[in-house]
């Protein structure tokens, strides 16, 4: 039977790009929200960004964000303590 | 800790491609297309795998309004269509040479095409509505019906004497597709929450 | 106020209104009579194929007229503000989804029956010789197509693009209940009898049972705000 190397390529190809273009697609996402953190809270930094947004944006992803975040409350909207669970 | 991850899924994933390349020999009777089944089956797997993850996330959210089961369970999902998608395509790049066809409505094909269909229409549901806290409900009885709507055809098992090294390889790529699943959930999980702390 | 009556009540209400103003079993009826024009008109040219077919062609009609009717079915409390009056009914909601799917069901089984005789009529279909099973066959469908629709009809009903997400959900969720039906259907209509296609009357059944268990759990989590 003939080899079909190309199928195989193909296959794992596009397993690749797909995979790959949706964490791009996280990636990029995550940065446009830092941007948008750092445009709203520029005096809070707590640590040095190296300025204003326009000096371009810090690779490094593991910078925590700029307030200080409880631990398991990373939502703002309250627990609907009103609503009835389901039965 | 996303550091580790990362560089945890790198690692299986090379391990997978090795054994599905280096080690795993060629196929006697199919030739080596039959490389392509170490994505296509693991791909089912872990996208069953997600979609299990939201109906227990759909379910867990009903009950207990946590908003935490309502990301995990949207971003289980998005990833689990990811991973659908990836193994119709697969699929259809296998048989093609194989059966001389893209596609045939047989039981399994047709299951997972519906599925996708299924999930995609979770996802339109969250971007449709526009209040959050609604989307949030109706996804996860969407996730929810959906999930219990999946016949049991789909759990019919493949070939089950498998040498061993074709079977070993499988579970390499499977691990190393899991740990992708865990990579990119995680991931969007806190954009989710960070998005919602930027509407905020 | 008990449970049982606070459906009847739905029910009491919806065919009341559909008695008076008859819109949806006269527009209905019309739209399966198109539906049949429709089918001559495409496969109608092979007489054997249209035969063959009828099993299938019968239940896509069932499917497309059942899509127009429950795509309805919460448009007289959402055109006429009457959500909140849901809402903020006592007890337990679910009894309006039972209510619901009670009206949705005897409204889709009368234009399915209507179908029938048109087929009967129309495409030469023998309905009498075979009409106990092929009833039977019909209801088990009809029941779990009207339990998700008039589920998914509620969530969509305050939806935007409402008249493309009810079919885009509703539809892939239906494919096993199709399946199971237009098998079952097909032995029964070739003469067959039920006796060969009791797991597909099987996996109806029990799609049934779970579509309305999930309608009567989550029903409340629909309506909420």
């Amino acid at each position: 039977m003939p080899d079909n190397w190309s199928f195989v390529i193909a296959a794992y190809l596009l397993a690749a790009v797909v995979l790959g273009a949706y964490w791009r697609h996280l990636v990029k996402k995550e940065r446009e929200l830092e941007v948008h953190d750092r445009m709203d809270r520029p005096v809070q930094s707590t640590q040095s960004m190296g300025g204003p947004v326009n000096q371009g944006l810090p690779v490094n992803q593991s910078v925590k964000g700029t307030q200080p975040r409880v631990p398991g409350t990373g939502h703002l909207r309250s627990e609907p303590s009103t609503r009835r669970p389901l039965p | 800790m996303t550091r580790t991850l990362g560089w945890l899924v790198v690692l299986a994933l090379v391990a997978g491609l090795v054994m599905g390349f280096l080690v795993a020999p060629r196929d006697a009777a199919q030739g080596n297309v039959q490389r392509i089944m170490y994505v296509h089956v693991p791909s089912v797997l872990v996208a069953y795998l997600a979609f299990a993850v939201v109906l227990l996330a759909s379910i867990v959210y009903l009950t207990t309004r946590r908003e935490s089961a309502d990301r995990i369970g949207h971003a289980s999902a998005e990833v689990g269509v990811l991973f659908t998608g990836i193994t119709i395509a697969s699929g259809a790049i296998w048989g093609k040479p194989t059966w001389g066809t893209w596609w045939t409505w047989d039981a399994r094909l047709t299951s997972v095409a519906v599925l996708f269909v299924m999930y995609l229409g979770y996802l339109l549901v969250r971007g449709m509505v526009d209040d959050r806290e609604r989307a949030a409900r109706y996804s996860a009885v969407v996730g929810i019906v959906a999930a219990l709507d999946q016949p049991p055809t789909m759990l019919k098992p493949g070939p089950s004497t498998m040498p061993g090294v074709f079977a070993a390889t499988l579970l390499v790529n499977l691990a190393a597709l899991a740990l992708v699943y865990v990579f990119l959930v995680t991931k969007r999980v806190a954009l989710l929450r960070r998005e919602e702390e930027a509407l905020a | 106020m008990s449970y049982a009556r606070r459906a009847w009540i739905v029910l009491w209400k919806d065919a009341l209104a559909e008695r008076r103003s008859k819109e949806a079993l006269n527009a209905l009826f019309f739209f399966t009579l198109l539906l049949l024009f429709i089918f001559q008109f495409t496969l109608g040219g092979d007489r054997e194929r249209l035969t063959d077919a009828l099993p299938g062609l019968l239940w896509l009609g069932f499917v497309l007229s059942g899509l127009v009717g429950l795509g309805r079915a919460f448009l007289t409390e959402r055109d006429h503000d009457c959500w909140e009056g849901l809402l903020l009914s006592p007890g337990d909601k679910s009894a309006i989804y039972l209510g619901k799917l009670a009206g949705n069901l005897l409204l889709m089984l009368l234009v399915e029956a209507i179908m029938l005789v048109l087929f009967g009529v129309f495409f030469n279909l023998d309905v009498g010789r075979h009409l106990p099973a092929l009833a039977g066959v019909v209801v088990l469908g009809t029941v779990g197509f009207a339990a998700v629709g008039t589920l998914f009809a509620a969530m969509t009903a305050q939806v935007r693009a409402r008249e493309l997400l009810f079919p885009v959900l509703l539809l892939p969720v239906l494919v096993p209940v199709l399946l199971g039906s237009v098998k079952a259907t097909e032995a029964v209509l070739a003469g067959e009898g039920l006796g060969g296609v009791t797991h597909w009357l099987k996996l109806l059944a029990a799609a049934d049972t779970v579509y309305v268990a999930v309608g009567v759990l989550t029903f409340d989590a629909i309506l909420e705000g």
